[in-house]
């Protein structure tokens, strides 16, 4: 399903976005740079704190797990010597979720938690890189997430689908218009070496591609925000 | 203000300026080949995998004593210097069925059990709601009570979803087969199990209920000095191992089946599908009698490799450097990696390593397939060391040389 | 308009770059780390000025965050009075500023100035350093005389994205305070850390214009008019 993206739905955060992607939506709202807690202090450097809210219900470990995943990365993309002792909060809340298939028994609700949670993690970091931005919020590099099937036959998809054999979730990083190097990956199935540089080269292209989608809309974004100037 | 001021340097052991400045500590030991840890830099930390607790467990291989215990399965590493203890223990819910389905009209039972053999049949796919994972909770004993840390929460949770994930565990592994215990015709108390033997009538094990294990598992950790995903992961696998699940049995003298029925719709049992298996209900584990755990595949093993590429700023000179016995693992590494390739440091110790070390990949390899596709899931973190194509088919190969390693251990 | 994200390469050559000495503006990093190797950190409008000997490149970006800088003219809030000095807020989650009791003209050890909490003023950024306080004076530091900072009496302050405040206060032109000063009187004070003081002649005129200046951000300056016809209808001036 096409990405689907609004930037600058939040009025009271410093940036925010709202993406829509393989039926799932996440609203990003960003704020900071600002004061930072005492335990939060860090001497050189920001505390990058990622908040997740699930669709349904409280947040639980599996948020937490998701929220650790978007750090390991975020941190190095932020450049965080420019605000040092502060605090950036990003915060996720996922509005629509996919729909289970409606069986009567729990299993497929727990299954479908754990494999939902490369799709959302695909939503929620394109928002927050379009959220970034719209924060003015200093980055090294531009990036992208893209989600990848195997099917049971042996062919690559793009988007995730249900039955799968294998699935890739990749983050690349974008610098002077090229793609510069792999932020982040998750691959899990059952899937071979050579499988798995095919998905993480389809995902190059893929990354390209996306970027030139989510660069017209913040480029679109900043021409309104400074339309006064016309 | 006639005095100038001066800066004078100051000297850190070197434990303290591994926690203050990690990447100048561990750059400047890279650069002359060594470790902080002091292995090669793509030595692994050696395993002790220690015989079970039997003691604890409720059924051991010597038919022992402790019928009480609620120990399902147990493990006990130790890797480097870190001991882990890992412990399984079990409940029992009641799988819901559809409504039309769990009819109290008896001629309905017997759809159950129809509908669910044809079910076995066509489910040839392998999607993830036909098989079950362990619900592990971690304890990373450092002297602190309370809540669990941001560490322990995401290691549990990557154990949950990386044991769904691989498909270890079938849900069959878990559903019980109930036993009945009645009485004979000499009026004497048996407990006879499905299967069993050809006399039984098997129209006596038609409960109207089916039941399956939840299975969980704590994980505590002593002497935590790195990243402990590899051995969690390593001492629950031990674990699920030696697992044996209780045979279960329906009490039938307590009380009438349908008065069963209708108090436990009162109940807010029913909702949560929690069966207490105290009070009201006399579905009862066997004290003495045990099945081992069905696992798919049990020898997966995960494996951490760090990334990080050598710095030339920091780097320290030491003269004879390439001839000297102690500094081998600089000469080996320099023949194995290209140029501008990061190094591979296997399992991460210390704090200079957990600290600057921003780039790493996990590697879960199924060495026991045949078959092309033989990885079970590789996770790449960059944005530390750039992480090449090179080093990830590298992390991949020491993966596979750890899990057949380990295979042989355990 | 030139309009830049990051990620994005520069739009302008190394060599142009070596020719002549550089000046780096914000929104443009340079990277100590990776011999001064220069990204676009953020989004914005970007511009390469030249002069003779000299050039300039710099990534103009709107947010709502404002990041101090010495000499500054900032519109504040005071919070209360700490043994020798004010503290102000200039923006929502940061630290306060520090505006001494002696920062002010004609100040003397006797003669406090009168500043209760909740007050605003408008004020100069002394000093500015990341790893302490920021420090505020109230007078000219040239001539030490009050020229218009103090304390703002009356009036309200509307919250505006930084790169708005900077177009009002550094174009003695623009046409969004010129359309307004054909419509009515008023007082302004703007400060850059996007908060704008204004007072009409009485309420209704100083909500209107309030209004006004929060609109304006979002359209283009053809607008400006009906947008003011609007408003002026809307509250029955």
């Amino acid at each position: 399903m096409e990405l689907d993206a609004k930037i600058g739905v939040l009025n009271n955060a410093g940036g925010s976005s709202e993406v829509s992607l393989n039926g799932i939506k996440v609203v990003c709202g960003i704020n900071g740079p600002m004061e930072a807690r005492p335990r939060q202090e860090l001497p050189t450097t920001c505390y990058l704190e990622v908040i997740i809210r699930p669709a349904i219900g409280n947040p639980t470990v599996r948020e937490k797990y998701m929220e650790d995943k978007i750090k390991n990365f975020l941190n190095s993309v932020i450049i965080g010597n420019l605000y040092p002792r502060q605090v950036i909060q990003v915060n996720l809340q996922i509005l629509e979720k996919k729909n289970n298939n409606s069986s009567y028994t729990s299993d497929s609700d727990e299954s479908a938690a754990t494999e939902d949670v490369l799709l959302e993690l695909n939503c929620c970091i394109n928002s927050a890189f379009l959220a970034l931005v719209d924060a003015n919020i200093s980055i090294y590099k531009a990036f992208n997430s893209n989600i990848f099937t195997y099917t049971h036959k042996g062919s690559l998809v793009k988007d995730g689908l249900s039955e799968a054999k294998s699935r890739h979730l990749v983050v690349y990083g974008i610098k002077n218009n090229k793609v510069d190097e792999l932020l982040y990956g998750e691959n899990v199935g059952r899937f071979s070496e050579k499988k798995l540089f095919m998905a993480l080269e389809r995902g190059e292209k893929e990354s390209m591609i996306l970027h030139s989608k989510l660069k017209e809309l913040s480029v679109e974004s900043v021409k309104q925000k400074f339309v006064y100037l016309s | 203000m006639s005095e100038e001021f001066q800066l004078k340097p100051v000297s850190f052991s070197p434990e303290v300026l591994a926690r203050i400045a990690p990447e100048l500590s561990l750059q400047r030991h890279l650069s002359v080949g060594v470790r902080p840890c002091l292995r090669s830099f793509q030595e692994f930390k050696s395993v002790q995998i220690n015989p079970q607790l039997d003691s604890i467990n409720r059924y051991t291989s010597n038919q022992g004593i402790s019928s009480k215990s609620t120990v399902l399965g147990s493990s006990n590493i130790k890797c480097g210097n870190t001991i882990i203890f890992c412990t399984i223990t079990g409940g029992f819910i009641e799988t819901l069925l559809p409504n039309d389905e769990a009819d109290e009209n008896v001629k309905e039972y017997e759809k159950i059990y129809e509908n669910s053999e044809k079910q076995e049949n066509n489910q040839q796919d392998d999607s993830l709601s036909n098989f079950r994972t362990v619900y592990p909770i971690i304890e990373i004993e450092r002297g602190r009570t309370g809540a669990p840390t941001d560490e322990e929460m995401i290691i549990s949770q990557t154990l949950h979803d990386t044991l769904l994930n691989s498909k270890i565990l079938p849900k069959e592994s878990l559903e019980i087969d109930l036993g009945l215990k009645t009485v004979d015709k000499d009026n004497n108390e048996i407990i006879i199990y499905p299967n069993e033997s050809k006399d039984i009538d098997s129209s006596l094990f038609q409960f109207p209920r089916k039941y399956s294990f939840v299975l969980y598992a704590s994980i505590q950790v002593f002497s935590r000095s790195g990243p402990i995903l590899d051995a969690a992961w390593l001492a629950l696998m031990i674990a699920l191992k030696s697992t044996k699940l209780p045979c279960v049995y329906f009490d039938e003298k307590n009380s009438n089946l349908l008065n069963d029925i209708s108090s436990l719709s009162s109940k807010k049992s029913v909702k949560t599908g929690v069966v207490n298996a105290k009070s009201g209900s006399q579905i009862i584990c066997d004290p003495t009698k045990s099945h081992d755990l069905k696992l798919n595949n049990s020898d997966l093993y995960t494996t951490t490799i760090g990334l990080i590429e050598l710095d030339k700023d920091f780097s320290v000179e030491i003269e004879d450097v390439e001839n000297n016995e102690d500094f081998k693992a600089l000469s080996v590494d320099k023949h194995t990696r290209n140029e501008g390739e990061p190094i591979l440091l296997c399992d991460i110790e210390g704090d200079a390593e957990e600290n600057a070390i921003g780039s790493r990949v996990v590697v879960i390899p199924d060495i026991n397939t045949e078959d092309d596709d033989n990885l079970v899931s590789v996770t790449i973190i960059g944005g530390g060391s750039k992480v090449t194509k090179q080093s990830i088919q590298n992390s991949i190969g020491l993966a596979k040389l750890r899990s057949k390693n380990l295979q042989q251990q355990s | 308009m030139s309009i830049i994200i990051p990620g994005d390469q520069l739009p302008v050559d190394e060599t142009t770059l070596n020719s002549k000495k550089l000046t780096v503006g914000p929104s443009i990093y340079v990277d100590p780390l990776l011999d001064n190797q220069m990204t676009i950190s953020n989004a914005g409008i970007f511009t390469h000025k030249e002069k003779k000997t000299k050039q300039l490149i710099t990534v103009e970006s709107s947010s709502k965050n404002y990041i101090p800088a010495v000499g500054d003219l900032i519109v504040g809030t005071v919070l209360g009075g700490f043994g020798e000095f004010f503290k102000v807020s200039l923006s929502n989650y940061k630290p306060p500023a520090i505006l001494s009791y002696m920062a002010f003209e004609n100040a003397t050890k006797k003669n406090r100035p009168n500043l209760k909490t909740g007050s605003l003023v408008y004020a100069r950024i002394s000093a500015y350093d990341p790893n302490i306080d920021v420090e505020l004076e109230c007078f000219n530091p040239t001539t030490g005389k009050a020229e218009g900072f103090g304390e703002l009496t009356g009036g309200t302050v509307v919250e505006v994205d930084l790169g708005f405040a900077r177009y009002l206060m550094f174009n003695e032109n623009n046409p969004v305070l010129e359309h307004l000063s054909k419509k009515c009187q008023f007082e302004i004070a703007i400060g850059v850390n996007g908060k704008v003081w204004i007072k009409g002649g009485d309420l209704v005129t100083t909500l209107a214009c309030c209004q006004y200046i929060e609109q304006a951000q979002r359209l283009a300056s053809g607008e400006l008019e009906q947008l003011l016809k609007k408003l002026w209808k809307q509250h029955n001036i």
